[in-house]
């Protein structure tokens, strides 16, 4: 009896703890990532978005949308989706795109993969949305970014687990392309997924939401999650500690996450994995309950914080290292 | 929280009369809105609830219900409480409650929880049934603000309650 309960208490610590050899693996390659490279990649996304043409937005119930708050009608995509690619194939990885189409509007989003070595079945996905509503900087270049800068910090090694780099199109118009890669088969094998979306604003101020606390100051990164998730979200807490590169704010939503009072926490492409059942956290600087900026076109690269968002950038490697169980 | 609960109702009881307390039971039903806020944890939402009271000598009132909330998750309620009325029809009341939650939250982990809430919500604390009326063999009530603290270490927890419909039916 008493082995057995020794047994069960150091399995229990075991799983609340990371494993330090990979921990520190992951720290190792973290302390790559280069601010530089993440204000280049965000700098080359808005010019894409600049240089691009908005959707056709007349086919939407414009009169029953509410323009200021999601101007639908400023929306591109194609430029920085093809900027996405061509940084992803220069990296070395394979990319496809997975297409669908409604009739309505077709989505493609861009995939790229790296197998693992010697679980090539258990998938690691970090994803970010390309698509944007004006200048685009913290939404969402800043998460394309970080996606980017993981891809190139883990380009030339070799993880047991599959590492796959997801950019989403079609977000701004309700997931479209996160549901749809969902729908195609897109969660199967996935052991982690990382969603960006927004991660380049600081404040001196931070605006609350009730029953959410936050602190005062907006210079934190807000990790969602749900039940299915939470696993992850105390690991990536814990690798915060250890590495102190950036301050935390975890929320654990309940099931899957989809309830009357938790609707915020849904709002962007980890939704789609949550309500299949997949694991997938969910990083953000907090988008609207922050930045001023957001969803206008004042979302530009100078109200952006390098510094922060490179930190950011500098967990969520060590984060993707650590579950794709990096090699030395 | 429950020997608080405990001594709270014992002094209610310690208070009555040493002459024949006269007891009358009653079924109660009640719907609202129970939520529990702190830095560690919100859970709670909307409900109701199913329960029973004794009333003693038509003055003091001791009781507890136990009920099911939705909005934060799913989440069990159970609530005692203890409290002094008016007599006559219009019957309004106090009372001392403690209420926990049992079930599904919306937890955080930060700087000063890094582990997350230590333990599930509850809270002590007061409401008030201004509007609370009796007939015959029933009791109705409506409108009933309450709010409860609890020590929700490191900080505090508050719970906001508002009872919309509390109906008794005596047995």
């Amino acid at each position: 009896m008493r082995p057995l309960l020794v047994a069960a208490l150091l399995s229990a610590c075991a799983s609340a703890s990371l494993e330090d050899v990979q921990a520190t693996r992951a720290l190792e390659v973290a302390a790559t990532v280069d601010t530089d490279q993440l204000v280049a990649h965000v700098t080359e996304l808005v010019s894409a978005h600049a240089e691009d043409e908005p959707l056709d937005c007349t086919v939407l119930d414009l009169e029953n949308i509410d323009q200021v708050r999601r101007p639908v009608c400023h929306l591109t995509r194609d430029n920085a989706r093809q900027l996405v690619r061509e940084k992803l194939e220069a990296l070395g990885y394979a990319v496809t795109l997975q297409s669908d189409d409604d009739g309505v509007f077709s989505t493609s989003n861009v995939v790229a993969e790296k197998k693992g070595t010697t679980h090539p079945d258990e998938v690691v996905l970090v994803g970010a949305h390309f698509d944007a509503f004006h200048a685009a900087a913290d939404d969402n270049s800043s998460g394309v970014a970080a996606m980017l800068e993981i891809a190139r910090a883990l380009s030339g090694r070799q993880t047991a687990r599959t590492v796959r780099f997801v950019g989403f199109d079609l977000e701004e118009f309700g997931l479209v392309g996160s549901t749809r890669y969902v729908a195609s088969g897109g969660a199967r094998g996935l052991v982690a997924a990382v969603v960006f979306d927004c991660i380049g604003f600081s404040s001196p101020t931070q605006q609350g939401l009730l029953g959410f606390p936050m602190p005062e100051v907006g210079d934190f990164l807000g990790v969602i999650a749900n039940a299915k998730s939470e696993q992850l979200a105390r690991e990536l807490s814990q690798l915060a500690s250890k590495q102190g590169a950036v301050k935390t704010e975890v929320a654990l939503a309940p099931g899957t996450g989809a309830g009357p009072m938790t609707g915020d926490l849904m709002r962007s492409d980890h939704a789609p994995f949550w309500l299949a059942g997949a694991p997938a956290l969910f990083l953000t600087d907090t988008a609207n309950f922050r930045n001023p900026h957001y969803h206008t076109e004042d979302d530009h690269l100078d109200t952006l914080d390098p510094d922060f968002l490179a930190r950011v950038t500098k967990l969520s490697t060590a984060a993707v290292a650590y579950w794709a169980q990096v090699q030395p | 929280m429950m020997r608080l609960v405990w001594t709270l109702l014992l002094s209610v009881a310690l208070a009555l009369p040493a002459k024949a307390v006269e007891h009358r039971l009653s079924a109660h039903a009640r719907t609202g809105l129970l939520v529990h806020l702190s830095g560690s944890q919100s859970a709670g939402g909307a409900g109701f609830s199913l329960g029973i009271r004794d009333t003693l000598d038509e003055r003091f009132i001791l009781g507890g219900d136990l009920g099911y909330l939705f909005l934060i998750g799913n989440t069990l309620s159970v609530r005692l409480f203890a409290g002094v009325q008016r007599k006559g029809t219009w019957t309004p009341a106090a009372y001392v409650t403690g209420a926990a939650l049992f079930g599904q939250r919306l937890a955080f982990i930060n700087a000063a929880h890094p582990d997350g809430p230590a333990a599930f919500p509850w809270s002590v604390g007061v409401s008030f049934a201004p509007l609370r009326f009796r007939g015959s063999d029933t009791t109705i009530s409506v409108l009933e603000p309450g709010v409860g603290f609890a020590a929700d270490m490191p900080g505090l927890g508050l719970s906001y309650q508002l009872t919309l419909l509390d109906v008794s039916a005596d047995l």
